[in-house]
């Protein structure tokens, strides 16, 4: 069922991954067997709504995920090394050093009371080994690195004297501060406005061109995602229903969430025009349901979909969907499009 | 920073002179006469007057006021009815031994309750949390006098480990300190342990986690720095009522400090005694504020103080 068997090299392997919390009735499974790869210098991107698992399937990745999860199945390969089998002490040399993370939210995730200096430095004292001072001059080259255009002052500020853009640029210096292979960046542009939003999406460009990451980019705006991604895995409800090239998915989705999903980006050139969303709400994730988890939104709908769940299977070469009608849209994309 | 401690300055001389005008009347209106303490109970009615004389309180209140105002500008307090001697004297006497207590008793509680707060909150639910939560739930119930009383008893009189009386070693202030400690420290654990608990779920530990930092560091580099920093406040606060309790806590171990002045002033009916030592509890209560405020804004980068 993964898209990914013939790409052993991957950077990055998730292989059926399934999280919950809590026990018993309560039990919400977050994360229903999962499975994507991150190639070398790939910008994968995890799109889908808020709940559907993509903040917790990236924060597994590196064994961040809230104390209160649990893994339930599944695998995550960084190069050859397993590493949800291990514990969260033990991937401490991944995190940082391997595996950066950016965040949304900047502001929060920097620490109010420590100067930026000190906070970027900080992982290559640890993973490095560097001292204080060599840790320190290499912080102002990555501050130069992300644009950060007066880094020396910077380099001295707090946090709160620092803009929004800044310290989003700050957080990512600081991730890529130990030349790590995969960058996992979970929503990194949602708390700024659009300009910097656009500014930080090609820096991240830039930065994978300049230092070859793969860069897991999670956004729950398939407008962000456009701009960015080489490849989207589209979430619903704690698993992936399409994954496929970003020109592909473009070009012909071949489920009916991303379908929509696609119709309900906003087209800059089409002002005034009513802002499309996907009408209905994803199933409460503590319920067990037998059938499709896009059912009772899913413009398609048959009796079929209710019983039996689809598997995410290759109807193209690289494009994977779960949908027992993908062939149909598929045949309705080649008429129109 | 020149104005915030001008506008300090202002708040301390207005407070001090609220507070001395409010003792100063509330010693005339409540009974007793210090010519009457001074003279003893056989004493005449003229022998009385002469006293009174003395001492000035024949004269109007309103006078009596202006008068001791007007000393209190020149930091004269006056002299003691009772002793003759001056009050300023009288009060740097006894100063080291309530500096020393209150601060033995101030270090005390910080050493404890820091680490019992923030291992409370860290290792949250376990032995230690149930240990910080126990501490500070009796530590709050438990009155100070009491617990001197107790450790007086196991201590020096069961175990004779420390001396009973006296002031002239360091051993001497071991138990005053703990019995005026631990009350306070008993708030501050439930203070940082509620800060910290609360910085736990701050996104920047996240971050901190992400950076693949050891979990020492993330505590004490990155969380304690913001979970403390309320705490310097409570602090300030918390030393200036540990100078309020060494009054009861000099009277159980005999400690001749400002706490026994301060009472035995009551007691005899030394105007100028009493008037001096609240002014000096209330000065130095200000003092700590501001040096409490001060600190904070040094610690916390977001607060600059002007």
């Amino acid at each position: 069922m993964s898209h990914s068997s013939e790409n052993s090299n991957a950077l990055l392997r998730i292989i059926d991954l399934s999280v919950s919390f809590g026990e018993g009735r309560a039990r919400l499974r977050a994360v229903r067997n999962v499975s994507l790869d991150v190639l070398d210098r790939e910008i994968h991107a995890l799109v889908g709504e808020s709940g559907a698992g993509k903040s917790v399937t990236a924060r597994a990745i590196p064994g961040l995920w809230p104390h209160t999860a649990h893994l339930e199945s599944g695998a995550v390969y960084y190069r050859d090394t397993e590493l949800s089998s291990r514990s969260r002490e033990q991937l401490r040399s991944f995190r940082g050093a391997k595996i950066g993370m950016v965040f949304q939210d900047p502001g929060r995730h920097l620490n109010p009371s420590l100067p930026m200096g000190r906070q970027v430095s900080e992982p290559m004292e640890e993973h490095l080994g560097l001292s204080r001072g060599a840790a320190r001059a290499r912080a102002l080259r990555l501050l130069k690195l992300v644009e950060l255009s007066d880094a020396r002052r910077v380099l001295r500020s707090y946090p709160h004297e620092l803009s929004g853009g800044m310290k989003q640029r700050a957080l990512i210096a600081m991730a890529i501060s130990c030349g790590p292979g995969l960058l996992i960046a979970d929503e990194p542009t949602t708390a700024l406005d659009a300009t910097v939003q656009g500014q930080i999406l090609s820096l991240l460009r830039r930065l994978r061109d300049q230092l070859d990451m793969g860069i897991l980019f999670v956004s729950h705006d398939f407008g962000v995602v456009q701009a960015v991604a080489d490849r989207i895995s589209v979430m619903y409800a704690g698993g992936i229903v399409e994954s496929a090239p970003a020109e592909l998915l473009f070009q012909g989705p071949l489920h009916p969430y991303t379908d929509l999903l696609i119709s309900a980006i906003p087209e800059p050139h089409k002002r005034g025009s009513r802002l499309r969303s996907v009408p209905g709400a994803a199933p409460d994730p503590r319920l067990s349901y037998s059938g499709c988890p896009f059912y009772a939104r899913c413009p398609l709908a048959r009796d079929i979909c209710a019983r039996v769940a689809p598997p995410l299977v290759e109807h193209a070469p690289g494009h994977y969907a779960a949908c027992h009608f993908a062939d149909e849209l598929r045949k309705r994309d080649s008429v129109h499009g | 920073m020149v104005s915030f401690v001008a506008r300090r300055a202002g708040r301390l001389a207005l407070t001090v002179l609220l507070i001395s005008t409010l003792v100063f009347f509330l010693l005339r209106v409540l009974p007793g006469d210090p010519a009457e303490v001074v003279a003893g109970v056989e004493a005449s009615e003229a022998e009385l007057d002469e006293i009174r004389t003395r001492l000035g309180t024949d004269r109007p209140v309103a006078v009596q006021y202006v008068n001791w105002l007007v000393d209190l500008a020149r930091l004269d307090f006056g002299e003691s009815f009772f002793s003759s001697r001056p009050v300023r004297v009288l009060i740097l006497e006894r100063l080291p031994v309530t500096l020393l207590l209150a601060g033995l008793a101030f270090s005390f509680s910080l050493v404890v309750a820091i680490p019992l707060g923030v291992m409370s909150a860290v290792r949250r639910g376990t032995l230690i949390d149930y240990v910080g939560i126990v501490y500070s739930q009796l530590g709050m119930a438990i009155p100070g006098f009491w617990l001197g009383i107790l450790l007086l008893l196991v201590f020096s009189v069961k175990l004779g480990l420390v001396p009973l009386f006296g002031a002239d070693g360091f051993a001497h202030f071991i138990l005053p300190a703990l019995a005026l400690g631990v009350s306070r420290s008993a708030v501050l654990v439930r203070i940082v342990r509620n800060s910290t608990l609360q910085e736990l779920d701050r996104e920047y530990v996240l971050t901190a986690e992400s950076k693949g930092l050891a979990e020492r560091t993330i505590r004490y580099r990155h969380l304690l720095r913001n979970a403390l920093l309320p705490v310097i406040t409570i602090a300030g606060i918390q030393l200036g009522y540990m100078l309020g309790g060494t009054i009861i806590i000099e009277q159980v171990f005999s400690l001749p400090g400002l706490g026994r002045l301060f009472l035995s002033g009551i007691y005899d009916r030394d105007f100028p005694v009493i008037q001096a030592s609240v002014i000096f509890l209330a000065v130095v209560f200000s003092l700590l504020n501001f040096i409490a405020d001060v600190l904070y804004s040094v610690a916390n980068p977001r607060i600059r103080v002007g």
